[in-house]
């Protein structure tokens, strides 16, 4: 369907810089135009990586958290093992076609658990185990961080 | 616009009028707001009026909390601090009167002395003011100096200390738990990336050496220039009492480098190097490195406290996180 999304989101953008910034002559609302325009151009190229980045880090997140399971099984803090069962389980329906807010509602409760899980290691005395498990998520969310930047 | 310049005109006179009775047949002119500044609304004006008969004529500003701030400060704090201020050596400006709790301008706000001059927050590396080497090495040590004598500043005999809390020997272990508490306060949204960076610099708070009066954003982008000189340094708002290589975390800090270096002549080494001079302070690299992880930290915390007034529809910006400083977090903390 024309426009696609890329599509409008430039033009919108366009739009504003060509039409509406050159009629502005508050510097404020001029400066806060110009904010918008490239909140717009990052948008445009955020869009089409979102839904295999949030597919891609709920995947490794799940993975994370059921790998680590003996490691958090008696580790004072660590998130509760029935809330990270019922977060790592595969999707009710796994040939369902991706729903945005499903996957980010999804991203959103893996974070929290790991989020504790890194509390609880840190408050627990150091263990060859523990530690590996520390390295590990560290490095997963060194890549996450490195992915929603693009690289 | 028209209608809210004059409603605030109005708002201001009132409150002037309140402040200093003593002022007669008070006129403000030229009120505006203008743009620079993410922390507060800026608007300057004219002030006239006459006292026991004698004509009087300021340059003012009134500076405001927006309705959606990136930053969570009180204004009294910076109130009594340029208050206390005043006199010393250090350039900061005279402050004039205070609505603490916006009983008058809606929002607290802040009246104090309007200065003229560039801002310049490239101006070491050349800027707009493309000022000759010397000149630019000389304003560099200025800036140093100027911290210097802010670390320097005898705070208790000042009266500080009424108005401040002093964390002792515990400064970074206080700004990790004000700072986290903020982060917090500002999303409910996960961030592990956060978490893993808080028990980071909380494995390595550091114990100060000196509690010092602490500028908490200390930039060339924060200061006004005549020409070469240094005229004042604005924005008090995140001043606080703690570790005195805090300032220095934050200066050196890689996303705030470039405004204070001057490549291959004036890099942090030197500014740490003169800074140890001008005060006689220890500048241990580990804790100046701690403090230039906590520095990112705090952007971070002060970029989510934007993106909160965003999605409340508060903000005039669409404030979002990409990641980024988290990503440079972890570059520094090697996890990367």
């Amino acid at each position: 369907m024309q426009p696609g999304i890329a599509e409008l989101l430039a033009g919108i953008r366009e739009i504003l810089e060509r039409v509406i910034a050159p009629g502005l002559d508050d510097p404020y609302r001029a400066t806060q135009l110009r904010g918008v325009g490239e909140t717009l151009a990052a948008l445009e190229s955020r869009w089409p990586r979102e839904l295999p980045r949030l597919m891609r880090e709920n995947d490794e997140f799940a993975a994370l958290l059921s790998d680590a399971r003996p490691v958090l099984a008696n580790l004072s803090g660590a998130p509760p093992d029935d809330e990270r069962a019922a977060a790592v389980s595969p999707p009710e329906d796994p040939s369902a076609y991706p729903d945005l807010a499903r996957l980010e509602a999804r991203n959103r409760e893996l974070r929290r658990l790991v989020s504790e899980t890194i509390r609880a290691l840190h408050a627990a005395p150091p263990d060859p185990e523990r530690d590996a498990l520390r390295t590990r998520i560290r490095n997963l969310l060194a890549a996450t961080l490195r992915r929603r930047a693009g690289d | 616009m028209s209608d809210e310049l004059e409603r605030i005109r109005g708002k201001l006179q009132a409150f002037i009028e309140d402040c200093h009775p003593a002022a007669e047949g008070l006129e403000i002119q030229g009120l505006r707001r203008v743009t620079g500044g993410l922390s507060r609304e800026n608007w300057p004006f004219d002030a006239r009026w006459s006292e026991s008969g004698r004509p009087v004529q300021r340059e003012l500003i009134m500076r405001r909390d927006p309705v959606g701030s990136v930053l969570e400060t009180d204004r009294r704090i910076e109130f009594g601090v340029l208050r206390a201020l005043g006199g010393s050596r250090i350039p900061c400006p005279r402050v004039d009167w205070l609505d603490a709790d916006g009983r008058f301008m809606d929002r607290p706000s802040i009246v104090m002395q309007r200065f003229g001059g560039t801002n310049d927050h490239f101006v070491l590396e050349g800027g707009i003011s493309q000022l000759p080497l010397d000149a630019r090495l000389s304003l560099a040590r200025r800036y140093c100096e100027t911290l210097a004598e802010l670390h320097l500043f005898d705070w208790r005999a000042a009266g500080v200390g009424d108005l401040l809390p002093d964390p002792g020997r515990d400064a970074a272990r206080a700004a990790i738990d004000e700072w986290e508490a903020s982060l917090w306060r500002q999303t409910d949204d996960p961030r592990p990336e956060l978490v893993e960076v808080l028990c980071w610099l909380r494995d390595r708070a550091p114990e100060s050496q000196a509690t010092v009066l602490v500028h908490g954003d200390f930039k060339p982008g924060n200061s006004l220039l005549d020409g070469a000189e240094l005229q004042v340094m604005l924005d008090w708002e995140t001043v606080h009492l703690g570790d005195p290589i805090e300032d220095i975390g934050w200066v050196t800090n890689p996303l705030r480098r470039r405004e204070h270096r001057i490549p291959g002549h004036w890099e942090p080494e030197d500014l740490i190097a003169h800074y140890r001079d001008r005060t006689g302070f220890e500048v241990d690299p580990a804790e100046v490195h701690f403090w230039n992880v906590f520095a990112c930290l705090k952007l971070n915390t002060i970029l989510l406290t934007g993106v909160r007034s965003f999605r409340e529809g508060r903000a005039d910006r669409p404030w979002s996180d990409d990641g980024s400083l988290a990503r440079l977090m972890f570059q520094m903390i090697g996890a990367a």
